[in-house]
């Protein structure tokens, strides 16, 4: 609904008044225009970026390697002094602009030297030099959520791309996939910690936000191992699957904990409550024996949506409630083609399942709205 | 004015610490051994990845040892021939390459690694890429694949065995004075 009709309706109902009603709809044009100049900026730093990006890609041979190395050193520096002087003078647009910037021409720049020296360094090492030399200035002075998400990106990338080095370090002593587990643990904790929050804008809802996501989505992939025949025989790998469910278990604790002794930011129930049916759901497959059950999977899969929707009701994330329902619908019309094979069965299947997905909405409609009411 | 100052110091702090990766990859070619290796092209049908080459080395084995025991942390030794900057190659153990041979590079055994060798490893026998410009790759390509032009690529083994490529030369001229003096290359 627009807020155009918005304030007509909280005007009809005598909440606001006119004089109210007209200074909202000045305030949100006036952000509405800012946001959209610093979308544009947002954009023209990103072509920027791209564009450096390319023409060290293209290995533009004409230039003498010093000369590319000197060149782009003296651009990066200049960007240095740029962010101190849009600091000095409180002017956060350019600041953003510029942090945004020289976080991604570092990048180039590290790309520029490999290319030069040739040393066949792996990703993961470039990555992870970018990551330790541009998070510090990024933590301290990037406020713009465009910028804080193509951290949060990067550092996921680089986590990735250092994936099989990690695995050998770590899975000797059996902690690769408990590493694995307590990343989104780590980063809700940083979200929610009461002493971040008070002196950090932004960073820590971005963080949390992020944690979040990410026990979603690799819960729902989960569920796939429901579709393999597992016998839950114990064998020398399974250690590394018990050892990461205990520790995900003892970092639910640890959130629940945290709360209680108010170092972390206090939550609904929902939300721990969330995170132990993750661990739960996302392990099962893994932990119980079972056959070929792609139709628990489906269940489990669908149950574990309802409860982020309803998550997303309790929190008052009318989005997180929306995204819910439609993933759970299509799950749902997945589920009928899974289950059966033949073209007049799957037919069939789709025609209740339409009917299914139609009663779904409907009756999730009237119990948005009645919950609304109630909130 | 605190906060100013972190600000310009963090600000800084990649720029400086780029500076100090370059200032180590001179050191390191200042005291790097530079040898010529023959190239070969790895799969005829994608010698071209991105702006990469993709090619193997064809090493002069130094003896019939091409392999590293599966218990010990091998090193690929290199060892001078006479009149010539082609190296003879052979596996040594690691413990005692620095003392026996010229220029080492690391090389661990990929039997150590249950599943499968760490890519960050270099391995010789394994296909190696090279950065080459946007323009130069279907020449470079076709003259791989021709077989009867020698191709040779430097390495640059430092003390502490580190490998870096350095020029690419085709019949003993670097790849681009080649290039402008046969326009026609690999047609």
């Amino acid at each position: 609904m627009s807020l155009k009709t918005n304030l007509q309706r909280w005007q009809a109902n005598g909440i606001i008044d006119a004089a109210t009603a007209e200074r909202i709809a000045a305030y949100e044009q006036g952000r509405h225009g800012f946001r959209f100049s610093t979308a544009l900026f947002a954009l023209g730093a990103l072509a920027i970026f791209l564009g450096v990006a390319a023409v060290i890609g293209a290995n533009w041979d004409g230039i003498p390697a010093w000369l590319k190395l000197a060149a782009h050193a003296a651009v990066n520096l200049g960007l240095a002094a740029g962010i101190v002087q849009a600091v000095r003078t409180e002017r956060s647009v350019l600041r953003e602009i510029l942090l945004f910037l020289l976080a991604g021409l570092t990048l180039t720049f590290i790309a520029l030297i490999g290319q030069v020296y040739q040393t066949g360094a792996p990703l993961w090492q470039a990555l992870t030099l970018w990551m330790v030399t541009v998070s510090p200035f990024l933590f301290l002075l990037a406020r713009a959520r465009f910028t804080i998400v193509c951290w949060v990106l990067a550092f996921l990338a680089t986590l990735v791309s250092a994936a099989e080095p990690l695995w050998h370090l770590l899975e000797p002593f059996k902690l690769d996939m408990a590493f694995a587990t307590l990343i989104p643990f780590l980063l809700i904790g940083a979200g929610h910690a009461l002493p971040l929050r008070e002196r950090w804008p932004v960073w820590p809802r971005t963080l949390a936000m992020t944690g979040y996501i990410m026990t979603a989505w690799f819960v729902s992939w989960a569920q796939l191992g429901w579709a393999v025949d597992f016998g839950g025989e114990f064998h020398q790998d399974m250690a590394n699957v018990y050892i990461a469910f205990c520790a995900g278990l003892a970092a639910v604790a640890a959130l629940f904990i945290g709360r209680r002794l108010r170092i972390l930011e206090r939550k609904p129930e929902i939300v721990d409550l969330f995170m132990l049916v993750s661990m739960i759901a996302g392990f099962l497959p893994v932990l119980m024996a079972h056959p070929h059950w792609p139709v628990v999977g489906a269940a489990i899969f669908m149950m574990y949506w309802a409860l982020i929707g309803w998550k997303g009701l309790r929190l008052g994330m009318r989005w997180l409630l929306n995204l819910a329902v439609i993933v759970i619908a299509v799950r749902l019309v997945i589920v009928y083609i899974e289950v059966f094979g033949s073209l007049i069965s799957t037919g069939v299947g789709l025609i209740v399942s339409g009917l299914l997905l139609i009663a779904l909405v409907a009756g999730m409609r009237k119990l948005i709205r009645h919950l609304g009411k109630e909130i | 004015m605190r906060r100013l100052t972190l600000a310009a110091l963090l600000a800084l702090l990649p720029t400086l610490a780029l500076g100090a990766v370059i200032a180590k990859n001179e050191a390191s070619l200042a005291q790097a051994k530079i040898w010529r290796v023959k190239i070969t092209g790895y799969d005829p049908r994608d010698l071209l990845y991105g702006h990469y080459l993709n090619f193997r080395f064809s090493w002069n084995w130094k003896d019939a040892r091409r392999s590293c025991s599966d218990a010990e942390d091998c090193a690929l030794c290199f060892t001078a021939q006479e009149g010539t900057d082609v190296p003879l190659v052979s596996y040594e153990a690691q413990s005692q390459a620095a003392s026996t041979c010229v220029s080492y590079v690391p090389v661990k055994s990929c039997a150590r690694h249950s599943i499968y060798c760490p890519s960050d490893r270099f391995i010789p026998e394994t296909t190696q890429r090279y950065l080459i410009p946007e323009d130069a790759g279907p020449d470079l390509e076709r003259i791989l694949r021709d077989q009867n032009h020698d191709v040779k690529l430097e390495v640059k083994i430092t003390p502490s065995g580190q490998r870096i490529f350095g020029d690419l030369t085709v019949d003993s001229l670097p790849w681009r004075n080649y290039l402008r003096q046969h326009p026609d290359a690999g047609n």
